[in-house]
């Protein structure tokens, strides 16, 4: 029996459309059994998909949380709306463990991200099936501040690759990961992936925990 | 890789779909179609089974509770419940006889008493079971002790398709947990578990000042008879761990003769932000395993659990819920994603627990999303876990609660809707493939559940499935997969053979002639064939080398295509060696893992250069080499692409 899956020729039409957003999110509740700070606004609602050649919802670049300690140094300009690096020169962001989305992410930071410094990161969503409509926003930090450039999409292999820019400034030291939440619209509802961007660099020539665990992992 | 478009959006291109034809029967027929055959006889209504739950000890003037909600039908559903108290004196008056979970009071008693308990169940079909017993001891009061009652509830928040609903908590039973009355020293008075209500028995000394205490543990152990189990929710990560408590505010005296009920808070405020301690938390984990538990219990009454810890901490982070040699990790971060609540999470993580316990686990693991085509064992392994879950909670639609920002929002989907065979025309594709967790769990469900729908006549219920996954499962010599599931119980039922042909062909996969599926034909349109198929290779010990192709176009790790696998038989003791390399020409790191029965008898994760080479002794058997570049299996590693892989067997 042939494959009907090969014979077909995949729809990545119409509706591919996605909106890259940056959602000014909640400021994170401290872990303990402290009352949390309700969050504040999130991410905008999912746009309907838009006709070819639409510009991207953008989120308000000068959104900055709150309480900003006054030591901070200003955020960086958004840098200007480009592509970015190359793909396969991004380091991937560690997904959630749990079912998540057909999604990559990677990302590049330009530069260490010293206490106190600002640098330009590029994140790159690379979905891993075809017409899926994927939204994105970064969680809120009080330890960073973080401001979005421009969005764009990107064609690779038939996929829509999201791409956007932002300028990150690390208020402290304490301040470890950048968390990005990924949504995909599914057949019965939205899908979401949580991913983490380490702040610290790795250990020269750790082996990937990835393929330590790669035996036995669930 | 090209920019079609520089800081702009591709809204979409244009699309042609050239939907594959089913069916369609050859040329030349008869125009005229046969006649209809006799339609068949129905099947003979399958007779219930009655549990009558295991047997008790209990002290005079405690509240007991008698369990019949293990008693199962295999074509239908139990209608009703008739219990009688069959044995043993004095007669005592059982509350709501004709419920799946009656209580009496123990009586007053000066030595110790059997009673025996008779449940009959009756099926949706009328035809009622044979009778089951259950003997209760009850034992006297020792001279100055009381038996303080009550029942333990935990807040839960609800989950709704808008995600979790934390103006509307709702209290429920704390089942099967430890109860402990403490002194006002905070000495261990008595220990108690709760039974199927929440009811708690606590026998201590009259006239003496308490606290009740509620432990998140469930235990059940020797001298007792089986079924034992150890289920511990706690910080794995604390200096300490031990079980969560959470002990009454009131102290009162054991004398006062009322009952003491406790329920314990969830923390969270009408408006989801956290105003104390999560104390539910662990508890509302602990319930949904107790469910799962009962799953269990119904198709195998004596099981031995192995212990299992579920770290649950407030401090844990977002997203981090998986299962790991004994542990259900769990994130409870309400910013982001906290799971105490998501029952479809919980339960899919206990399939997880169960599989890996009773079944074979081949899974290696990875990041999956709605879509992916996976490696066959991630697909298998994912896809069980979710259809276990419909099966506990008896409810097909799964519910993940996160935080969109601030907004509460659920990602849903339902094991009963079978992907499509070919790839929708809007929205993410996912389509049928054995390579599909969606896939897999709908095809379990199906076989699972009593509804019918287009390709699915079966409703063969959990006890059939529990038999493949603690029997051929377990000792596959092929890695775990829908194939060697579907190939175990194909065996098992021929007569069920050809609807279960029909549930996999929906699916993409041929009728899984074995365990390898050996002639598999399908495979999906985002993987090259020759990356795909056939599903393991055959090798023979001093045959020419094999050369396999491996693509990233799925993805990597665990995407399909990225590792291939090789049989081979060994038919007397001898030595084998076996070199793989890869033609990436970036420093190539070709890696293999060979196994026998699932288990790894050889690890080759050595660093490049290549190629990978192995000696290592083999008993007579079949083995199987999982092979891969690092490039394409190993994650975040090399550059993936499209590579040969070179393997020898010598």
């Amino acid at each position: 029996m042939a494959n009907q899956n090969n014979q077909t020729i995949r729809n990545v039409a119409g509706a591919t459309l996605l909106a890259v957003l940056l959602a000014a999110c909640a400021q994170k509740a401290p872990p303990a059994e402290t009352p949390a700070a309700p969050a504040t606004e999130a991410a905008a609602p999912a746009p309907a998909p838009a006709p070819e050649n639409t510009a991207p919802a953008e989120s308000d670049p000068a959104a900055a949380p709150p309480n900003e300690p006054s030591t901070t140094p200003p955020p960086a300009e958004p840098p200007a709306a480009s592509i970015g690096p190359d793909i396969q020169s991004m380091k991937l962001a560690r997904p959630s463990a749990k079912i998540s989305v057909a999604a990559d992410v990677r990302y590049l930071l330009e530069g260490p991200l010293a206490p106190g410094q600002s640098a330009t990161l590029h994140l790159a969503v690379v979905p891993r099936v075809a017409g899926a409509p994927v939204r994105v926003s970064i969680k809120e930090n009080p330890e960073l501040t973080i401001s979005a450039g421009a969005a764009s999409v990107q064609k690779l292999n038939s996929r829509d690759v999201y791409r956007q820019q932002f300028a990150v400034t690390r208020a402290a030291a304490s301040a470890r990961q950048i968390r990005v939440l990924v949504t995909m619209d599914v057949a019965e509802g939205t899908g979401f992936g949580f991913f983490t961007i380490p702040l610290e660099t790795p250990v020269e020539g750790e082996p990937s925990s990835q393929k330590l665990d790669s035996v036995k992992q669930r | 890789m090209r920019n079609l478009l520089h800081g702009s959006i591709l809204a979409g291109t244009a699309a042609l779909l050239l939907a594959a034809c089913g069916g369609g029967g050859g040329g030349g027929g008869n125009p005229v179609p046969p006649p209809s055959p006799p339609p068949p006889n129905p099947p003979a209504n399958i007779a219930p089974t009655a549990n009558a739950g295991a047997s008790q000890t209990v002290v005079s003037g405690a509240s007991v509770a008698l369990n019949g909600s293990l008693s199962s039908d295999a074509d239908g559903t139990i209608a009703t419940y008739a219990w009688t108290q069959s044995a043993g004196t004095p007669t005592v008056t059982i509350g709501s006889p004709a419920t799946a979970q009656p209580t009496f009071t123990a009586p007053t008693v000066s030595v110790a008493t059997s009673l025996t308990f008779s449940l009959t169940v009756t099926d949706n079909q009328g035809t009622s079971s044979t009778p089951a017993t259950v003997v209760i001891t009850v034992n006297p009061l020792t001279a100055g002790t009381v038996n303080v009652t009550g029942t333990i509830r935990f807040q839960r928040i609800p989950v709704t398709a808008s995600g979790l609903n934390y103006g509307a908590p709702v209290q429920q039973a704390a089942r099967g947990i430890v109860v402990r009355a403490l002194s006002s020293t905070q000495t261990v008075l008595a220990t108690a578990v709760t039974n199927d209500s929440g009811g708690y028995t606590l026998t201590v000394a009259a006239n003496t000042d308490i606290t009740v205490q509620a432990v998140s543990q469930m235990v059940r152990a020797a001298p007792l008879a089986l079924p034992h189990w150890d289920f511990r929710a706690m910080d794995n990560d604390a200096a300490s761990p031990a079980p969560y408590t959470y002990t009454d505010g009131q102290t009162f005296n054991s004398s006062t003769g009322s009952p003491h009920d406790v329920t314990i808070p969830s923390g969270f405020s009408g408006a989801g932000a956290v105003t104390g301690t999560r104390a539910s938390a662990p508890f509302a984990v602990l319930d949904t395993v107790y469910t799962g538990t009962q799953t269990i219990l119904a198709v195998a009454p004596a099981t031995d659990f192995p212990s299992l810890i579920l770290d649950w901490a407030a401090d844990n982070p977002g997203g981090e819920t998986f299962y790991q040699g004994g542990v259900i990790t769990l994130a409870a971060d309400p910013t982001e994603d906290t799971d105490e609540f998501d029952q479809h999470v919980i339960a899919h993580e206990f399939g997880h627990y169960i599989e890996d316990n009773f079944s074979r686990a081949d899974n290696i693991g990875g990041a999956h999303g709605r879509g992916d085509k996976l490696d066959i064992r991630v697909a298998f392994g994912e896809g069980f876990g979710y259809a276990f879950a419909g099966i506990v909670l008896n409810d097909p639609v799964a519910r993940d609660t996160f935080m969109q920002g601030t907004t509460p929002v659920s990602s849903t989907f339902n094991v009963e809707t079978n992907p499509p065979a070919t790839p929708p025309l809007t929205g993410p594709a996912d389509y049928g493939c054995y390579c599909s967790e969606s896939s897999v769990w709908s095809i379990l469900w199906d076989l699972y559940d009593s509804a019918a729908d287009a390709n699915d006549t079966l409703s063969l219920g959990f006890a059939p499935l529990w038999s493949v996954l603690t029997g051929e499962q377990r000792t596959t010599p092929a890695m775990t997969s829908i194939f060697s599931f579907i190939s175990a119980l194909k065996t098992a039922r021929p007569g069920d053979a050809a609807a279960i042909n029909t549930l996999l062909l929906a699916q993409n996969t041929d009728n899984v002639a074995d365990a390898f599926g050996t002639g598999e034909s399908h495979f999906p349109g985002s993987v090259p064939s020759s990356a795909a198929l056939p599903l393991y290779t055959t090798g023979t010990i001093g045959g020419a080398p094999l050369v396999l192709f491996s693509t990233d176009d799925a993805g990597t790790y665990n995407a399909f295509g990225n590792r291939r696998f090789i049989r081979f038989n060994v038919a007397s003791t001898r030595n084998v060696t076996i070199s793989a390399n890869s033609s990436n020409p970036n420093s190539a790191d070709t890696d293999f893992v060979v196994y026998r029965n699932g288990v790894p008898v050889v690890i080759g994760f050595d660093a490049p250069p290549d190629p990978e080479v192995h000696t290592f002794s083999a008993t007579p058997g079949t083995y199987i080499i999982d092979v891969y570049d690092c490039a394409n299996g190993c994650g975040d590693q090399g550059t993936p692409g499209d590579y040969n892989l070179t393997v020898t067997i010598n």
